[in-house]
């Protein structure tokens, strides 16, 4: 069968509606008809699929949340660093990657969670708390005192570590909040962030967030492997590990 | 009586059993003390709710915890499935019928005690987990099995996008009582008994039968979707089981279905003969057991769609599956292989994984591609709406809402609002939750809240130049809503009493706002009178 005309309009309405992460099948007959398309002509999926693959980006879950996509760092659609809401700072970047990567790995504690089509809830003092307490059992290992190290060679888990747990503003705009200089803040903010994507939810009690369904899909189809794929490479041979992460690592040739 | 539990020797008591017939060797028990093990969690609420501050036995936590279930089941599968609030509002209604001389807060905190406890909150919603011994292999030594499940759990409901309870098999299970036998006899058991209570006309006991016949169907279509979603996830993981056991057990339901299509017609036309009994009793209980037929009938029905479809999804999937690149063979432990070695690493190189990391789990977001005409097109618009909706504030010309006079208790509750609505909001999302703020005393004082707020969003869309006279509002702006606050409207105009204009969107910061949807509020809480 030749796709005509129309069936190339409606690929391009299917991924304009899937770049939107807030968009609902439920909510729109439109994305739904051509979401269903999508599921059931093999044509007109294997069209869609090599025109997501000129822009860099993969289909990760069809399911009833929508078309969920992932794309590499490469496409126009990756978000960049500089995106990053009050991330400017070498520190402030650092901090929210780990929270990041920290909000994931709280939520889903083992790989079968992974798997688990469940919300998962995460309240930011807990988790700033549960944080915490690995970035010191990490320090413990080298309590004897220890050389000072240059700069960008001191570990990550200190950059967190050295954050007081809360810090309220006493000056200016900035007085009666909480500073960007601790970790709750960062906290509030990456969870904060997440809800813009669509990736989780503020509950109405206040301090507790619901991550959704597109943040386990997101985490377990497309950002545990590279970043497994090059801590394993880093532990593999540690004086390779300043090499910069490559941009295709966890891509096919 | 401790030779009783021991290994056979070879003598025989004779007339006593033979240890090898005591049932606690009998391959079959650990299963029963596993089924017991699914009531303990409502056992445990019951203990817990003794330490609460409400005085002890006032509240039947274990009907409570039942009736939560039902409250889930009945809903399960439909469009509306329950949220968490349903079954608490569901239960707070029961606390209050329990004691009615007691504060609601109270109602509702026992409401939520029960929800919370059935989802284990308390052990942030990780499953039920139990060690029981078990005795059954060939030595008759002592092993720990445990048994871990979950009651109800908490999922996103695709169409609404809401969150919504879901009760899991072990819960139907509990509640109709020790299940794990075949749920097709028992069903067949249901409707004999159905129709023998129904001749002999006790209706109660008929109608209890009638809701057990109900929950096992649900348990079914239960069943069939677990695996429906197992198929569509990963077609290798179930294909032996479609190999084998599923070919059979779709027979099954169909002829379970046809069956009960069937039967329950037959005790639809009996129920429907009762209804002209004169015993006005009968005939209510009559009206209700069909209600609960047709209900059941529905079930059915939906069961039914799955099983035609259920064979569509297997080749539609193996067809596309055998196609696909393989799924990760590996699901890395996020915490021990990702997170640990991440924060031991040099913070230039863990740089490289969290950034990389970042753009990984955002999903695609769509680039601003500027066109000229229509920038300038919007400029302008901008600042033709922002001088039509100048005319609003009628108190400019009444008297002088000079910034700095606003009472710092309005500007908190202005702040207050914002941070409990939560940005990006609608305006009229944020005049709602000002004018019903319970913090403010006085009506005058949320309505000035409102307007502040109505102001600062107004300044957001349509900052004037910056001049001595507005760096104010520049300052009140910022404050309310943040230094990077931006607003827009989408033609939705402000459907509250009293109010009018476009219901603009306000967004923490510009990136935001492409992205937002906040809904419109249009009910009017303080205006009861009104309710629909």
């Amino acid at each position: 069968m030749t796709l005509t005309q129309n069936d190339h309009t409606d690929i391009g309405t299917l991924i304009a509606y899937a770049v939107q992460p807030t968009q609902r099948p439920g909510r729109s007959q439109e994305y739904r008809r051509v979401l269903g398309r999508y599921r059931t002509e093999s044509d007109f999926r294997i069209a869609a699929d090599a025109v997501l693959h000129g822009l860099s980006a993969q289909v990760l879950s069809d399911g009833d949340f929508g078309l969920v996509l992932g794309v590499s760092p490469e496409s126009p659609f990756a978000f960049r660093v500089g995106d990053m809401p009050h991330a400017a700072t070498r520190i402030g970047r650092l901090v929210a990657g780990l929270v990041l990567v920290g909000v994931a790995a709280y939520a889903y504690p083992t790989p079968a969670d992974l798997e688990e089509e469940r919300i998962r809830r995460i309240t930011d003092v807990e988790f700033e708390q549960w944080m915490r307490a690995i970035c010191e059992r990490m320090q413990k290992h080298d309590a004897a005192g220890e050389p000072v190290p240059d700069d960008g060679l001191d570990e990550a888990w200190r950059a967190y570590h050295e954050m007081p747990s809360t810090l309220v503003g006493d000056r200016g705009r900035g007085s009666g909040r909480l500073s960007p200089k601790c970790a709750l803040y960062w906290v509030r903010n990456i969870l904060g962030w997440l809800v813009e994507q669509g990736m989780a939810r503020a509950d109405s009690t206040g301090g507790t967030w619901m991550l959704t369904e597109r943040f386990r899909i997101q985490v377990k189809d497309m950002a545990s492997e590279p970043a497994y794929t090059f801590l394993a490479e880093v532990a593999r041979r540690p004086q390779a590990a300043n090499r910069p992460f490559a941009a295709d690592n966890g891509e096919e040739a | 009586m401790d030779d009783l539990f021991d290994l056979p020797s070879g003598s025989t008591v004779s007339g006593s059993p033979a240890p090898a017939e005591l049932s606690v060797f009998d391959p079959t028990f650990p299963a029963r003390v596993a089924v017991l093990m699914r009531s303990r969690p409502i056992t445990e609420a019951i203990i817990a709710a003794n330490r609460q501050e409400w005085p002890a036995a006032t509240y039947d936590v274990a009907t409570f915890a039942l009736a939560a279930i039902d409250l889930v089941i009945a809903q399960q599968g439909f469009a509306e499935e329950a949220t968490y609030n349903d079954v608490v509002g569901g239960l707070t209604t029961l606390a209050r019928r329990t004691a009615p001389e007691r504060p609601a807060s109270e109602h509702r905190r026992i409401g939520e005690h029960t929800v919370d406890a059935l989802l284990n909150r308390g052990e942030r919603e990780a499953p039920f987990t139990y060690r029981i011994s078990d005795f059954t292999d060939k030595a008759r030594s002592h092993q720990r099995r445990q048994v871990q499940f979950r009651l109800l759990v908490e999922r996103e409901d695709p169409v609404r996008g809401e969150v919504v309870l879901y009760a899991t098999r072990d819960a139907i299970n509990a509640l109709v009582g020790g299940l794990e036998f075949d749920v097709e006899d028992e069903q067949v058991a249901n409707e004999v008994l159905l129709e023998r209570q129904l001749a002999k006309g006790a209706f109660d006991a008929a109608e209890r039968a009638a809701v057990r016949a109900r929950l096992l169907s649900v348990s079914l279509a239960e069943d069939l979707h677990e695996l429906i979603k197992n198929t569509r996830r990963d077609l290798r993981a179930v294909i032996q089981e479609w190999a084998t056991a599923v070919p059979q057990r779709l027979t099954t339901a169909r002829e379970h279905i046809a069956g009960r299509m069937e039967a329950e017609h037959r005790l639809l036309a009996k129920v429907r003969e009762s209804l002209e009994s004169d015993d006005q009793q009968v005939t209510m209980a009559a009206a209700r057991i069909a209600a609960l037929l047709t209900e059941c009938s529905r079930r059915h029905e939906a069961l039914h769609r799955q099983v035609i479809a259920a064979r569509g999804v297997f080749l539609e999937e193996q067809d596309r599956q055998s196609f696909r690149p393989p799924a990760l063979g590996h699901l890395p432990d996020i915490s021990r292989e990702i997170l640990a070695p991440l924060l031991a690493l040099d913070s230039e190189t863990a740089l490289a994984v969290t950034d990389r990391w970042l753009s990984d789990i955002t999903g695609p977001r769509p680039p601003k591609l500027p066109r000229l005409y229509r920038l300038v097109y919007d400029l302008w618009a901008v600042r033709d709406s922002a001088a039509d909706d100048r005319d609003l504030d009628d108190d400019d010309e009444a008297g002088d809402p000079d910034p700095p006079t606003i009472g710092p208790h309005i500007m908190d509750a202005a702040r207050r609002v914002v941070v409990r609505t939560g940005l990006p909001a609608r305006l009229s999302a944020l005049l709602v939750d000002a004018l019903t703020d319970p913090g403010l005393d006085s009506s005058a004082d949320r309505q000035r809240a409102a307007e502040i707020l109505a102001l600062a969003a107004l300044w957001c869309f349509a900052p004037e130049a910056t001049d001595t006279e507005h760096t104010a509002s520049v300052d009140l702006t910022a404050r309310i809503f943040g230094p990077r606050a931006v607003a827009d409207a989408d033609d939705l105009k402000v459907d509250l009493p009293g109010w009018d204009g476009d219901d603009l969107i306000i967004a923490p910061h510009p990136e935001a706002l492409a992205t937002a949807a906040p809904q419109p509020v249009t009910e009017h809480p303080w205006k009861h009178a009104e309710a629909v």
